[in-house]
């Protein structure tokens, strides 16, 4: 009984641990992205994609986060894979909330940040960047950036003569464009 | 004897053939390597983007702490990426403690990175 106590106790007390998120645009161009998500213990569901304040490409629903040229962000949350990111900087790059899919052939749930670090904040990771860059006019470049394994870095390229690379580190996540 | 000699000079001439080929395949290897290094190299250095020596040697690292990782090297690759990051700092005259973990200094670097991106190339809009 003692011991089931310590147990219950500890597991109780542990902090989750935090997973930060970094990105950076080393590009001479404007970044448009959004983060996919998924569980830790395998599988593809629930699934989870960020929402920003920025619209897809040439359209009008607003999907993505956004990163000027040469700049950075980093999300962060002391309860796991940041969902809930605490004072993310420039403002552009805030994700203003999460859709979520409970299966593959279930619809789309809007789930504020909130939410989503509760719900799922120690149980998932990060596993998809999709993007597209503008020049500030026309869309230059666009694709994904999904590591199959996401244990193991990804460098690809990405399109005019740019490199997407992922880098996983002690739990954090790198994302490079250059 | 004479057959014994025509079997020595068959087994001999086949252990160069092997030899000689081994030889070859790790010059190959080796030349391989050498050149896929100097290529993402000059990639960094015949780009739009304007780097200094210090960013160049960084960002070649990196690519190289991939390469290891996908030779099945995982402690290599952090073990570059740190000492990249490091190395990267400290010649920048950037504090970063012994204590620190791993991604907070590979965060550092990759910040001072951007940084200097953003001081030596003007946006284009």
């Amino acid at each position: 009984m003692k011991k089931f106590i310590i147990l219950f106790t500890t597991l109780f007390f542990v902090p989750a641990s935090s997973s930060d998120l970094y990105v950076y645009n080393n590009s001479s161009y404007h970044l448009f992205y959004m983060l996919g998500v998924k569980p830790i213990s395998g599988g593809t569901h629930p699934f989870l994609y960020s929402r920003g304040n920025y619209p897809e490409p040439y359209g009008t629903n607003l999907y993505f986060a956004y990163l000027a040229p040469t700049d950075n962000t980093v999300y962060s949350n002391s309860g796991g894979f940041p969902f809930d990111a605490t004072s993310v900087s420039p403002v552009s790059a805030q994700i203003t909330h999460w859709v979520r899919q409970l299966t593959p052939s279930s619809s789309w749930v809007n789930t504020t940040n909130s939410l989503a670090q509760t719900l799922f904040g120690t149980t998932h990771r990060f596993c998809a960047f999709k993007f597209y860059i503008t020049d500030g006019e026309d869309v230059i470049t666009s694709g994904d950036i999904d590591p199959i394994d996401l244990d193991e870095p990804l460098e690809q390229d990405i399109g005019d003569d740019m490199l997407g690379t992922y880098f996983p580190l002690d739990g954090d996540v790198f994302i490079l464009i250059d | 004897m004479k057959i014994n000699f025509s079997v020595n000079s068959i087994l001999m001439i086949f252990l160069s053939v092997i030899l000689f080929s081994c030889n070859t395949e790790e010059e190959t290897t080796g030349v391989t390597e050498g050149k896929s290094s100097v290529t993402f190299r000059e990639r960094l250095v015949t780009s739009e983007k304007i780097r200094t020596e210090d960013m160049i040697v960084f960002r070649t690292k990196l690519h190289e702490a991939i390469k290891e990782s996908q030779a099945g090297n995982k402690q290599k690759y952090e073990e570059i990426l740190i000492e990249a990051a490091s190395e990267y700092l400290n010649f920048n005259n950037v504090a970063h403690e012994k204590t620190e973990s791993s991604s907070s200094i590979f965060g550092k670097a990759l910040a001072l990175y951007t940084d200097k991106m953003n001081e030596l190339n003007s946006p284009k809009n």
